[in-house]
């Protein structure tokens, strides 16, 4: 099959045209045949009664001249005669013109026994005549004369037209086959031009030559180059991101590597430098972690469908408990039921995760989440009765890799992640204090309509 | 006690067996999800720790063929996504607790060695029974405030009898929980190692800590005192 659509409907046409033109060629030259013997028949009639119109009956006998009024009865070579037989097919009269008929198609024509009253029109193609048979009833005092008049014409001049009009036809339908293919090829190239356009762009854009599609395109193709657009850019900025994301873990991996590479070169003992390098492998670890939190943290969400709230602190919570199952931790939790958040169902488990995590690991005995709807915002309180943060402190804890307690084991990126999600979906992470004592983190997010 | 490493990459595993047998525990390791669940229904194990991305079969799916076949063992999960879908659906499978990879062999070890205390309902890595005192974490053992020298083994049979306590273990399941399979079960060993320990911590024979219970085992006998 051939590739391009161009090709393909060609193709079709040069199949599938020849086809409806032999049909129509077909039922040109079948009316033409029709109306050539059509003609040939109603000239043969007029010649019957031509032929009639100078007969007289004299004493129960059909009489006619010896001359008629057409000339071509009269000539022998005139290829058209007149045969007249009485009912028992005795031949009673015969044009002049007919000295040249054969006896034996005499005697054929002798035995033709019509219908009364319908004449006949047959083509005989062996002997090439045309051969109209009329059947004559003549009522005379009672008496019924039957006659039978036979017309010839010889069929060469109209097989002659046929053959002209044949020929003539096949050679314009010919050139009408290829003058549509022509056209054809013509409206395709007209036709697929938009495509052509774009995939010239396409390429334009592969080169780098341009950044998007600017064509304006055909209403069939629009919603194709509009999405392509579309895809285009979140591609682009999907590469910008990754080129930023690696660059970032690539430059604040220098520093640690830098530190023990010029470790190398000082006089360490072997302790210090094991500390050395185990410090600087945390948080080399630790800067891999964030930038991997970061690429879990969806950027793109698509249409933002609801998640459950509720069901990702449940989840969370049971998951937690099990962690902290020695601390016995009491969580209660209020205002959840029918709270969604509008957003990546991964963002939220990493939100909540990161929050209730630090609950429970700070918390003595009791955890509370609650939630509420303030306005155009969704305030979701997670709190603790664990030591609690100084206000002093509160600024610090948010940023990356700050940690004020270094005996709980974590990564220290939590608390940066929260915030890092909570940017993106317009929100904001606040540090308080809990009514149960402990620390408390506020999360403002856009309420979910 | 005897833990089960399930962990596909072979130097993660071997640094993982190497430090948990220096700590005195036994080790059985494999290293994909079908075996694993083999050994772990088969076999008794008191923990097992599990790496989620293991080939084929997942960690996950190990996890729940084990709590389907009713083993209630501590698992403690390794991730090295460390998302948060990662470790709720880990611990939504059955796990206990879950590690990041990567992380520090200290931390695992306090990790597992938590699981345990909790599987045995201890809270605390300092249990304390009259006068004496054993301490999960540092892996020692003091009467009336002295530490006692033990050896590997002696600390490895009395933590296993302690953190049983009250329970009557026989021999059988000593020698299962305490050495490899290909140790040497000559049950004279464990003899040994009662007598040493009964001396070591009760040298004139006052407290009776573990008492033998004929044609059954042994039992930790001392209440505990928090």
């Amino acid at each position: 099959m051939p590739g391009s659509l161009q090709a393909r409907m060609l193709w079709a046409s040069i199949v599938m045209l020849p086809i409806l033109t032999i049909f129509a060629g077909a039922a040109l030259q079948r009316a033409f045949e029709t109306s050539l013997l059509t003609s040939e028949e109603s000239q043969a009639r007029l010649h019957t009664y031509a032929l009639l119109s100078s007969a007289e009956f004299i004493e129960s006998e059909l009489v006619l001249p010896r001359t008629l009024q057409e000339p071509r009865f009269s000539q022998v070579q005139s290829g058209l005669s007149a045969l007249v037989f009485d009912s028992s097919g005795e031949l009673k009269w015969r044009s002049e013109s007919s000295s040249l008929i054969d006896e034996e198609l005499i005697t054929r024509i002798a035995q033709i026994e019509p219908e009364p009253g319908s004449s006949r029109f047959s083509h005989l193609k062996a002997d090439q005549l045309f051969l109209y048979v009329y059947p004559l009833i003549w009522d005379i005092d009672g008496l019924e004369y039957k006659y039978l008049i036979a017309i010839l014409h010889t069929d060469v001049e109209s097989m002659e037209e046929l053959t002209t009009f044949q020929t003539q036809l096949w050679g314009w339908l010919l050139a009408v086959y290829l003058l549509a293919l022509l056209l054809q090829y013509l409206i395709l190239r007209w036709g697929l031009k938009p495509l052509n356009a774009l995939a010239e762009e396409i390429s334009g854009i592969e080169r780098g030559e341009t950044t998007d599609l600017k064509g304006r395109y055909p209403d069939e193709v629009e919603p194709v180059t509009r999405n392509l657009n579309r895809l285009i850019d979140t591609e682009r900025h999907q590469r910008e991101r990754y080129r930023n994301t690696l660059a970032d873990l690539a430059h604040s991996l220098k520093t640690p590597l830098a530190v023990i590479k010029g470790a190398a070169g000082e006089s360490h003992s072997l302790e210090s430098y094991q500390r050395l390098i185990d410090e600087q492998s945390d948080r080399m670890t630790q800067i891999v972690q964030y930038q991997l939190s970061r690429a879990v943290k969806s950027k793109d969400r698509p249409l933002a469908n609801a998640v459950s709230i509720h069901l990702a602190v449940e989840r969370i919570c049971s998951a937690l408990s099990k962690v902290y199952a020695s601390k016995g931790i009491e969580v209660t939790v209020s205002g959840l039921e029918e709270k969604s958040f509008a957003g990546d169902e991964r963002d939220l488990m990493e939100l909540l995760g990161n929050l209730l995590e630090n609950a429970f690991k700070y918390g003595r005995t009791r955890v509370a989440v609650s939630a509420s709807l303030e306005e155009h915002e969704l305030l979701l309180l997670i709190g603790d009765d664990g030591p609690g943060i100084g206000s002093g402190e509160h600024q610090t804890i948010l940023q990356r890799g700050a940690r004020l307690d270094m005996s709980t084991p974590g990564q220290g990126i939590g608390l940066a992640v929260c915030a890092d999600i909570l940017s993106s979906y317009n929100g904001a992470l606040e540090v308080g204090t809990s009514a149960l004592g402990g620390a408390e983190f506020q999360i403002r997010l856009p309420a979910a309509l | 006690m005897k833990i089960l490493i399930v962990e596909d990459d072979p130097d993660l595993r071997r640094q993982l067996v190497t430090s948990l047998n220096s700590r005195s525990y036994t080790v059985e390791e494999c290293e994909d999800g079908d075996e694993a669940v083999y050994l772990g229904t088969e076999y008794e194990f008191d923990l097992a720790i599990v790496d989620i991305g293991l080939p084929g079969r997942s960690g996950l799916e190990v996890i729940r063929a084990w709590r389907k076949a009713q083993r209630d063992m501590p698992v403690l999960i390794l991730t090295a996504r460390g998302d948060w879908q990662d470790k709720v659906e880990g611990l939504e499978s059955g796990a206990d607790d879950y590690l990041v990879k990567p992380f520090h062999i200290e931390e695992l070890s306090a990790r597992v060695n938590a699981l345990l205390r909790r599987a045995a309902g201890h809270a605390k890595p300092q249990m304390t029974y009259g006068s004496i005192t054993l301490d999960t974490t540092a892996r020692s053992v003091s009467v009336n405030g002295e530490e006692v020298k033990l050896t590997s083994y002696e600390y490895r049979t009395l933590e296993y009898l302690v953190l049983h306590a009250g329970q009557t273990i026989s021999k059988a399941e000593l020698t299962e929980h305490l050495y490899h399979q290909d140790y040497d079960r000559d049950s004279n060993v464990l003899e040994v190692f009662i007598r040493r320990l009964r001396q070591k911590l009760d040298p004139e024979q006052t407290l009776n800590p573990i008492l033998t219970v004929r044609g059954l085992g042994y039992r930790f006998a001392l209440e505990a005192t928090d």
